[in-house]
């Protein structure tokens, strides 16, 4: 066995070590932050179409993200309908609104929608059976993910209690009737759900003919891309139709691309990357540059270039193990505290983990090979 | 016949074949630091021969280049210009993947430890014998024996800090030697030892030398260990001023001695013109001197025997048998005349030859000397 050099050294100089063990972990944790942060956006963004009963969908041309949907001629559903291989379709409004909160009167957006009661829009089984009540345009549904400052009567969030309440949406009077578990994501901090009346009634200008989306059901055994591309051929151009898919794809595109949110989460990433780099060679040098007369001795021995360097790569491999599990540790925990706070999902993934590794064992053996240039002019003619 | 050998006479053993290559052979080695407008000439004309088994000992002021011809044997700098021929590789040109692996047969002893803290002195001293493949029971054996010769045997699971200033430089020696180098450099080596220590590791040196055949080169000002040293090389300036092969200085001198007019020199002179002195190689029947010639040479016989063969009167004969230990050509040469005989070699013979100048300035520190020489020369006829 090889003299575990490049542990001795680690293992030998504690203070120093500790010191780039965190700084990995801070930078795997910072690291960590930012993907979870940009997945909590992808996850997110996709939520409500998760939870959307659906193969293929009908949107506007127009449409922007699911909270500002625009919308098109109800008609062009009946059209849909008729196409071979759908078996059925269901009208769905969305459109942000203003919610005063029944405790203490302070407005907030959120997210309304409204479904055809009779339709099954939703996958939810709760939500499925909640709808039901909706049999008065002026009752509402409750998303209890939605944020507290909604006013629930308990202070944390809707339950039972506040069944029966009474508050205004928009200038609209609503009452209460149940609550369902959904989580609205970026767009809006909560939400509720009504009837297609309901929902008209609270949006001034809006009328039934009008919906925002139009949820196609294929029939079993269709291909639902052809579904969606005969659909498409035979309505016009002010709506587009792609499958579930394609919808969430260009979803998550939306958020990532088409806003700066996915760029701010991509540049966090990369500067903490570079803070790892940064502490990692700070350390590794000064650690060569305190052995480099030991370094040269090993040359002047007959120690080859390559042989030193993988001295230093493995003591920088060390610290990215060393640094990446308290990391990992640490992100866990904030996770948890920013998914309960912020109310936005965000979860340890196994290919999140695995590619932090990889960046953090990238991001050490980078800061290695920096520090490396020391040991590579290290001349041991200097020695005599 | 005569063979033209640049070497002072005393630069080594006296042997009438070589037997053996030397593990150094240096030959109008130049070297140069800088470029261009900068370059600095440190090294003029370094010839050097070290044998296998000899203990060399440099001195000389700083800036003489006596470093800077160390790191050059070692491998650490690139030769550029002449010739040097280490461990029968040719430095000049050699690529660095080359000096690398002949660095690998080289014992390196640096006036600092340069230990890993981190390791103890078994690891430091393992770390030497990791660039080969011998198996974990021999490395164990290796170092144990190593540092335990060294006087270490009770401190070898200790880190260097532990370890006092004098046992620290031991297991650096211990991980220069534990691969049984063959050419082992060491820059001030007993510098941080007591006089116990030290006398101890260059006992080890003699017997590496003795015992392998191993060649030691020392760079120290240590006159405590001067006693070890086969071979003394003094640089100034970048040049090798002297070159002397202790044992055969020695021998030059008492044959020296043996001259009348040489008697009264003393033994700092009488080294001096030894140094001065080029041997000269005769087979039988060559003639080494001839009659009539002009005389620019004295010559001491170190080996082998002349005969002096004058011619008086249209009459020649054998005036005289020399062998080893007797000189001629003085006479030429104080007289400022014809060489007076021919001198021819009665077999193979190994002359030494002091050049006329060298010879006359010698003349001019002895004030007895010429009178010496007369009385001497008048005493032979």
């Amino acid at each position: 066995m090889k003299t575990p050099l490049a542990w001795r050294n680690l293992a030998h100089n504690k203070a120093r070590t500790a010191v780039a063990v965190a700084g990995v972990a801070f930078a795997v944790v910072l690291i960590f932050m930012q993907l979870g942060f940009r997945g909590a956006v992808v996850s997110t963004a996709t939520l409500i179409y998760d939870a959307l009963e659906f193969d293929v969908l009908i949107r506007s041309v127009e449409y922007l993200h699911f909270a500002d949907p625009r919308s098109f001629p109800r008609s062009r559903l009946h059209v849909a309908a008729s196409t071979p291989g759908v078996a059925h379709v269901a009208p769905f409004y969305a459109q942000t609104n203003q919610w005063r909160n029944p405790q203490n009167g302070s407005r907030r957006g959120l997210l309304v929608m409204g479904v055809s009661v009779g339709q099954k829009a939703f996958r939810l089984p709760e939500l499925r059976r909640q709808i039901e009540k909706l049999t008065s345009p002026e009752f509402v549904l409750i998303d209890r993910k939605s944020r507290r400052e909604f006013g629930p009567a308990q202070g944390e969030q809707f339950s039972d209690a506040d069944l029966g309440v009474e508050t205004n949406v928009g200038e609209a009077r609503v009452r209460v009737v149940g609550h369902f578990a959904l989580g609205a994501g970026l767009a809006a901090d909560g939400a509720l759900v009504t009837s297609d009346e309901g929902f008209v009634r609270l949006t001034p200008g809006q009328s039934v003919e009008w919906v925002s989306l139009g949820l196609v059901r294929v029939q079993p055994g269709a291909n639902h891309e052809h579904v969606a591309r005969e659909i498409d051929n035979l309505l016009p151009v002010d709506v587009e139709v792609m499958t579930r898919r394609e919808a969430a794809e260009r979803e998550t595109r939306h958020w990532l691309r088409g806003t700066p949110i996915g760029l701010i989460f991509q540049m966090g990433v990369g500067i903490s990357l570079i803070v790892g780099v940064a502490i990692v060679y700070q350390v590794l040098s000064s650690d060569v540059t305190a052995h480099l007369g030991e370094y040269a001795t090993l040359k002047a021995m007959g120690y080859t270039d390559q042989k030193l360097a993988r001295v230093v790569i493995s003591q920088s491999l060390c610290l990215a193990i060393l640094g990446f599990g308290p990391g990992l540790l640490a992100a866990r925990v904030l996770y948890e505290v920013t998914s309960y706070y912020a109310n936005i999902p965000i979860a340890m993934t196994w290919p999140r983990v695995a590619g932090v590794l990889l960046m953090t064992i990238a991001m050490c053996a980078a800061s290695g090979v920096a520090a490396l240039r020391k040991v590579w002019v290290a001349d041991p003619a200097e020695l005599f | 016949m005569s063979q033209t050998v640049s070497l002072p006479a005393t630069s080594s053993r006296l042997a009438l074949t070589d037997v053996k290559t030397p593990n150094i052979q240096s030959r109008g080695l130049n070297f140069y630091f800088g470029d261009g407008e900068l370059r600095k000439q440190v090294l003029f004309d370094n010839n050097l021969d070290v044998m296998p088994g000899e203990i060399v000992i440099m001195t000389g002021p700083s800036g003489s280049g006596k470093t800077t011809l160390l790191t050059l044997i070692g491998g650490l700098r690139t030769a550029k210009e002449g010739s040097l021929k280490v461990l029968k590789q040719e430095m000049v040109g050699a690529s660095a993947q080359q000096l690398v692996r002949l660095r690998r047969q080289m014992g390196f002893i640096f006036q600092a430890h340069n230990l890993f803290e981190s390791l103890t002195a078994f690891q430091n001293v393992k770390m030497a014998l990791e660039l080969f493949d011998f198996s974990q029971q021999e490395m164990r054996t290796r170092i144990t024996e190593t540092l335990t010769r060294l006087g270490l045997g009770h401190r070898i699971h200790y880190k260097p800090d532990s370890l006092s200033g004098g046992q620290r430089q031991r297991v650096a020696i211990a991980r220069g030697l534990v691969h049984k180098p063959k050419l082992i450099l060491a820059d001030e080596p007993t510098a941080a030892l007591d006089e116990k220590s030290g006398r101890e590791v260059v006992t080890i040196f003699q017997e590496l030398a003795r015992e392998e055949g191993c060649t030691i080169l020392i760079v120290t000002h240590d006159n405590r260990i001067l006693d070890v040293a086969d071979r003394i090389v003094n640089m100034v300036d970048g040049r090798i001023k002297s070159n002397v092969y202790v044992q055969e200085s020695a021998k030059v001198c008492e044959f020296l001695q043996k001259c009348d007019f040489l008697r009264d020199l003393t033994p700092r002179t009488l080294v001096e013109v030894a140094d001065k002195m080029f041997r000269e190689d005769f087979s039988s029947g060559d003639t080494i001197i001839r009659q009539g010639d002009p005389g620019d040479k004295f010559y001491l016989i170190r080996k082998g025997s002349v005969e002096i063969e004058a011619t008086r009167n249209g009459e020649t004969k054998i005036v005289a048998v020399l062998g080893e230990g007797d000189f001629f050509g003085e006479m030429a040469l104080l007289t400022d005349a014809p060489r007076n005989a021919t001198v021819r070699a009665k077999e193979q013979t190994v002359l030494y030859a002091l050049g006329k100048a060298d010879f006359l300035s010698v003349i001019e520190q002895s004030p007895t000397f010429e009178q010496e020489l007369r009385k001497s020369i008048f005493e032979r006829q």
